[in-house]
């Protein structure tokens, strides 16, 4: 297990995809309505060496009930400006898509969080702060301080893709098959 | 399995669904993992309307759950195409799932995120297509890849029409997980030799045990074929009432 811990450096651009890495320091949840607004009002926040986490948790009281991830492939085509701008982790499950793969080139890793496994998650998790709290619970950007938060290197920064190739050998399966 | 069998005057839905919405609820408290309030199935017994009363009680059982320690995360339900967002109240009414059902009174919930109801698909076959089925779920599935968090639960209808082959296929997901009939194992093995595995990355396992089929008689002219996908953590809760 490589120990990682934000704000990330050039450390990311070693790992290789399908190695395991455990995540402390903060890291920033965005999903879809997030993304557009950082896009229209900018980064509420440094984005040098940050992990954006996609993800709608549960908070109540100041403290993170559930911060499971959500379906990272709706943010293909919203990424771009994040790693851009100096972000240098993505985490989310189920992959990305071609386009980001290019733009972590070099640049940047994407993590996998087991889905549904919300409450691992945060116990691991103390909330510190929140951004465009007006787009609701699960779409606003919540700062987040993790401690050892097991992941698994899904896209490294050489465009090695572990989604990517499950995919491939699985339509080569199928055309096999039918 | 039923959880409990409660006795409800012949009108007054409201206490049932607001208690049957907690239950739920407070399963996914054990694990501490709120289900979601995302989409949900649920059905009712035979000739009950999707009434005011109802709504009424699932809207009480949500308000009631976001309010709890640990908390159901405040419905999260914007109106398409424009997004705006959408107060609680109606946000229940839009996700919920109405049948008249005539071999059991009971009314199930069961939650999964976006991640799973985005990749359901739906094809309206020729009745020539018939021996296609199974290439058609399994290349579903194929281009779900990691996005539903396999391994998955899968709910197939087939037959009845567009609208009623998607209803078949979320009333099969309610089907215990057991015996398959030789369609199933069919899909089911095709599933699992794709090697997409547990969430993606890879493995013997895309499908977990379970492919449920549900047929509904259809147009000779037709065959509507619906996939709707349950992810593993396949949280629900039944309860079966007397109704007088």
């Amino acid at each position: 297990m490589i120990r990682l811990s934000t704000p990330l450096g050039d450390e990311v651009l070693s790992l290789k995809a399908g190695e395991r890495v455990s995540l402390s320091g903060m890291i920033y949840t965005a999903r879809d309505e997030a993304h557009l607004r950082m896009q229209e009002k900018g980064i509420p926040f440094d984005p040098q060496g940050a992990a954006v986490y996609h993800c709608g948790p549960v908070v109540k009281d100041n403290t993170i009930i559930a911060a499971g991830p959500t379906t990272s492939a709706r943010m293909n085509e919203l990424s771009g400006f994040l790693v851009d701008a100096g972000v240098r982790a993505l985490i989310g499950k189920g992959g990305m898509g071609e386009t980001v793969r290019k733009e972590l080139r070099a640049e940047g890793v994407y993590l996998a969080f087991t889905g549904g496994c919300a409450a691992l998650a945060a116990s691991r998790m103390t909330l510190k702060g929140v951004f465009f709290e007006d787009l609701g619970m699960p779409e606003a950007v919540w700062a987040i301080e993790c401690r050892d938060l097991p992941l698994t290197v899904a896209i490294d920064s050489e465009g090695n893709d572990l989604f990517f190739d499950v995919r491939r050998k699985a339509e080569k399966r199928f055309d096999k098959m039918f | 399995m039923p959880q409990r069998i409660t006795r409800l005057p012949a009108v007054n839905w409201k206490p049932f669904l607001k208690t049957s919405t907690l239950q739920s609820e407070s399963r996914s408290r054990s694990v501490r993992t709120p289900g979601g309030s995302r989409c949900s199935t649920s059905r009712y017994p035979p000739h009950v309307p999707f009434t005011d009363a109802i709504a009424e009680g699932v809207r009480d059982g949500v308000r009631e759950a976001t309010a709890a320690i640990p908390p159901l995360r405040p419905p999260n339900v914007v109106s398409p195409p424009g997004r705006g967002r959408i107060r609680a109240p109606t946000a229940a009414q839009g996700c919920l799932h109405c049948i008249s059902h005539r071999e059991r009174r009971s009314a199930s919930r069961c939650s999964r995120s976006a991640g799973s109801e985005n990749v359901s698909a739906l094809k309206m076959c020729l009745p020539s297509e018939a021996g296609d089925i199974a290439r058609f779920i399994t290349e579903a599935v194929l281009r779900a890849g990691g996005k539903p968090c396999p391994p998955v639960i899968l709910g197939i209808g087939i037959g009845s029409t567009a609208d009623g082959a998607m209803s078949l296929a979320k009333e099969a997901l309610l089907r215990p997980l057991g015996e398959m009939n030789p369609l199933e194992q069919e899909i089911y093995d095709a599933v699992n030799a794709l090697g997409i595995g547990p969430m993606g990355l890879g493995g013997k396992t895309t499908c977990l045990g379970g492919v449920r089929i549900r047929e509904a008689g259809c147009h000779t002219a037709s065959l509507p074929v619906a996939l709707n996908v349950q992810c593993w953590a396949a949280r629900r809760a039944t309860v079966e009432v007397q109704y007088p």
